[in-house]
């Protein structure tokens, strides 16, 4: 049977997946950083700055003075009421989307949100994050968000709430793996055929949940275009861009069966182009500067695919 | 545990009489016998947790502007209403709204009951909340309130007076349904033990009553509730009746009227929408009749309602059947739409308007309750024989400037349940609201109710706005 859903409520239920996505993918690149700085390595020139870079507003100045200070990115990242992209804020956001939607996602998954919610607006938390309970609170916090996704996929109904919440998931994990991918290639100026060993990879990798993929799929060194091979053309990565670009389009067409607006027509045209534009990109013969390109423009695109999107679906006001 | 706590001599407590339990409780007193302190605490904190978890909180927001998200308090004790007790509130609660509709129907179209002199038409011109708008009006099968709350205490003998009804926007009946869900995880020998007839069946109900009021002859008529918005306190009970009832929850944003019809905005486009149930005061239903400045409504809305093309839940006008110095006519109403004795009493009211009765009112202050009669929720209330001097004195001047806006009843001490406070049982006084779907096939009251506890010691005020709290409501077969 044919369910209408308000413009509202879909964009409620798209913006608190996308929230939902950046705190997960915020929270795994944290506890990657938070781990990995016990190991005192020697070629570890940018402690959180990969983090700090992409999921805060802090100045370049701010980051280069704060991308070891353990202390600092730990409340910043998790508590900090003036960081809007804090994960308190982000659960903030997102249980407010929740709420707006409440009557479209299911008990279960609201209940799930609402005490994540709660948690992170104990009063204990940010001095408990000066102890030794932190890796405790990281590790708890990691375990939420993966009952979030396996609650919406075991409760949700796979209607067009499903199909707005996985594209809105999408995008955001889209643009984290581009833009943890740029934090890594950028300082080797996007080197495909530099040298640089697997503990320097693997912060990118285990922050993109695919390190043990990587050594399962690829022997042995060099390692940087093997990287690159991963994270944006590996069909069978999770978060891969072309396997996050494949199911934006999956939901695309379940949304557009029975639209037949012209502006419906041009959007997915436009996505058409985008995901072409990756998927016919040759790996193998990829240079440096394509490299960049390939990113910069997946990027520039996908947040203007994303903005029209939003402008023929969600347009309510 | 103390096993009984002192009565008040001069009141009716539900669970006790000079005698010990009463027969209806005794179950429910051997279980809570056979917990300790400790274990009573738990459940207290499992309810409490349960409410935090599902969102039934209301937000307090301190000096740093930090919401702090409280719950409602619940109260583990079920309050126990026996058959022979619900016989006589359900049918007294029927008589009412069968009379309160008929007054609704006969006040925006003849207006015989003024015209045979039952009620001043002084009365109705001066109660805000009649709307002069929606004068002559035909609302479906002839139903002004669909969903009506009947405030219900009882007096020193255990008698049923009726306080108030509340025919506009009643709520707290999803913590009726809540209560009693809360109550089957924490007590569920004890419930199935005593018989509890089964509130469950409410979104049922009401949902099939806002299906049969489509103006359209269609099979699934689209049926919305609409919401003033997630920052509106009920909005926990919006969300969890739109979800019970499988309807859109909708804000005002997303209707348009275009031609008369509403429609939502739907992702692929307008969708006509049949019946909303509307959870938002008449005043801001619709900007261009009531308030300009309000976002909350639809623009067009009522002039959609007055051609018939949507039904509105509960229509528009109510206010003035619940006005409170119209309520006490109601029992005037019933004898002359029903040419009926009324079955359940209304608490003594008296007019401010009337110098006789305002000079009586004025010479007893500490045994009256004032009330302003388009103020509920316990706002505008002062009980006599707690203010100070000074607040009777203003009491008294607010209601010589304008005595319209004034009623006063003598203090009845509510009944009380006893409470777990502290690990103790404690009483506390309580009132009882149970809710009432009127459709064309009739009244029907699911058996049992919200009933609200004033948890500070001595209350009176049992509003949730005011500190009240609530307890499971258990009508025993």
């Amino acid at each position: 049977m044919k369910v209408n859903m308000l413009s509202r409520v879909a964009d409620g239920m798209y913006w608190l997946n996308r929230y939902m996505e950046r705190t997960d993918g915020m929270l795994l690149t944290l506890n990657t950083s938070y781990i990995l700085s016990f190991d005192k390595e020697t070629n570890d020139c940018q402690g959180y700055k990969p983090l700090l870079g992409y999921y805060t507003d802090l100045s370049p100045k701010q980051i280069t003075d704060s991308q070891y200070d353990t202390n600092f990115v730990l409340k910043y990242i998790i508590c900090d009421n003036q960081n809007q992209n804090s994960v308190k804020n982000l659960v903030i956001k997102a249980r407010e989307n929740a709420r707006g939607s409440q009557d479209k996602i299911t008990k279960e998954l609201w209940e799930h949100i609402n005490s994540l919610y709660h948690y992170m607006n104990s009063p204990e938390l940010p001095k408990k994050l000066e102890t030794y309970e932190a890796l405790g609170i990281i590790t708890k916090l990691n375990k939420d968000l993966l009952l979030y996704n396996g609650i919406l996929h075991v409760t949700m109904p796979r209607g067009l709430g499903w199909c707005f919440m996985s594209i809105g998931k999408h995008i955001e994990r889209c643009l984290q793996t581009i833009s943890m991918t740029q934090a890594y290639y950028s300082p080797i100026n996007y080197n495909l055929d530099g040298d640089e060993d697997l503990l320097y990879w693997r912060r990118l990798l285990l922050s993109l949940s695919g390190y043990e993929l990587y050594l399962k799929s690829y022997s042995n060194i060099p390692h940087n275009r093997k990287v690159v091979q991963q994270v944006i053309f590996n069909r069978d990565f999770a978060h891969s861009v072309i396997y996050t670009l494949e199911l934006i389009d999956t939901y695309l067409e379940t949304l557009f069966k029975d639209n037949k607006l012209s502006e419906a027509r041009t959007l997915q045209n436009q996505f058409g182009r985008l995901k072409s534009y990756v998927e016919f990109t040759d790996y193998h013969h990829l240079t440096n500067q394509q490299l960049k390109d390939v990113l910069n423009n997946t990027t520039a695109q996908l947040v203007q695919f994303s903005t029209d999107f939003s402008k023929l679906f969600f347009s309510y006001t | 545990m103390e096993s009984m706590p002192k009565l008040n001599p001069n009141g009716w407590d539900e669970m006790f009489s000079s005698k010990g339990v009463r027969s209806s409780y005794r179950q429910v007193m051997q279980t809570l016998q056979n917990l300790n302190q400790e274990r009573l605490n738990h459940k207290q904190n499992q309810a409490a947790d349960s409410f935090m978890n599902q969102g039934i909180t209301f937000t307090v927001y301190g000096d740093d502007n930090q919401g702090i998200e409280r719950i409602f308090p619940f109260d583990i004790i079920p309050r126990i209403i026996t058959q022979k007790d619900w016989l006589e509130v359900e049918t007294g609660i029927k008589q009412r709204l069968k009379a309160l509709n008929l007054f609704l129907e006969d006040i925006y179209n003849e207006q015989q009951i003024i015209k045979e002199g039952i009620i001043p038409a002084s009365l109705i011109a001066s109660c805000p909340h009649y709307i002069q708008e929606v004068h002559g009006i035909k609302v479906p099968h002839n139903i002004h309130v669909h969903i009506a709350g009947i405030d219900l205490i009882r007096g020193a003998k255990g008698e049923f007076y009726v306080l108030e009804d509340n025919l506009r926007c009643p709520s707290g009946v999803s913590y009726m349904l809540e209560n009693r869900e809360i109550t089957k995880r924490i007590f569920p020998k004890m419930l199935a033990a005593n018989n509890v007839s089964m509130v469950g069946n409410y979104p049922m109900l009401f949902h099939n009553i806002l299906i049969s009021l489509s103006p359209r002859n269609i099979s699934n008529p689209n049926v919305v509730l609409l919401t003033p918005g997630i920052y509106n306190s009920a909005y926990y009970e919006h969300t969890f009746l739109a979800r019970q009832m499988g309807i859109p929850l909708v804000e005002g944003r997303d209707l348009v009227v275009n031609n008369n019809v509403v429609y939502m905005k739907t992702t692929s486009g307008l969708h006509r929408v049949d019946v909303i149930y509307r959870r938002l005061d008449d005043e801001y239903l619709d900007p261009l009749v009531f308030k300009p400045d309000s976002t909350l409504g639809v623009p067009g809305l009522i002039s959609a309602y007055k051609q018939g093309n949507v039904a509105l839940v509960n229509a528009v006008g109510n206010g003035v059947a619940d006005d409170k110095a119209v309520y006490a006519y109601v029992p005037d109403m019933i004898k002359y739409y029903l040419n009926e004795e009324p079955i359940l009493k209304n608490v003594p009211t008296y007019q401010m308007e009337n110098l006789e009765e305002r000079e009586l009112v004025f010479a007893d202050m500490g045994n009256m309750v004032i009330k302003e009669t388009n103020q509920s929720g316990g706002y505008g209330m002062v009980m006599g024989n707690k203010a100070t001097d000074k607040e009777l004195k203003n009491a008294k001047i607010a209601i010589a400037n304008n005595p319209r806006n004034f009623i006063a009843q003598p203090i009845i001490q509510l009944s009380t349940v006893p409470c777990l406070i502290d690990g103790q049982l404690k009483l506390r006084h309580v009132d009882f609201r149970p809710y009432a779907l009127c459709g064309p096939n009739g009244v029907e009251i699911v058996p049992g109710g919200l009933t609200r506890v004033a948890l500070t010691e001595g209350s009176l005020v049992v509003n949730s706005s005011q500190g009240g709290g609530s307890k499971d409501t258990w009508i025993v077969r």
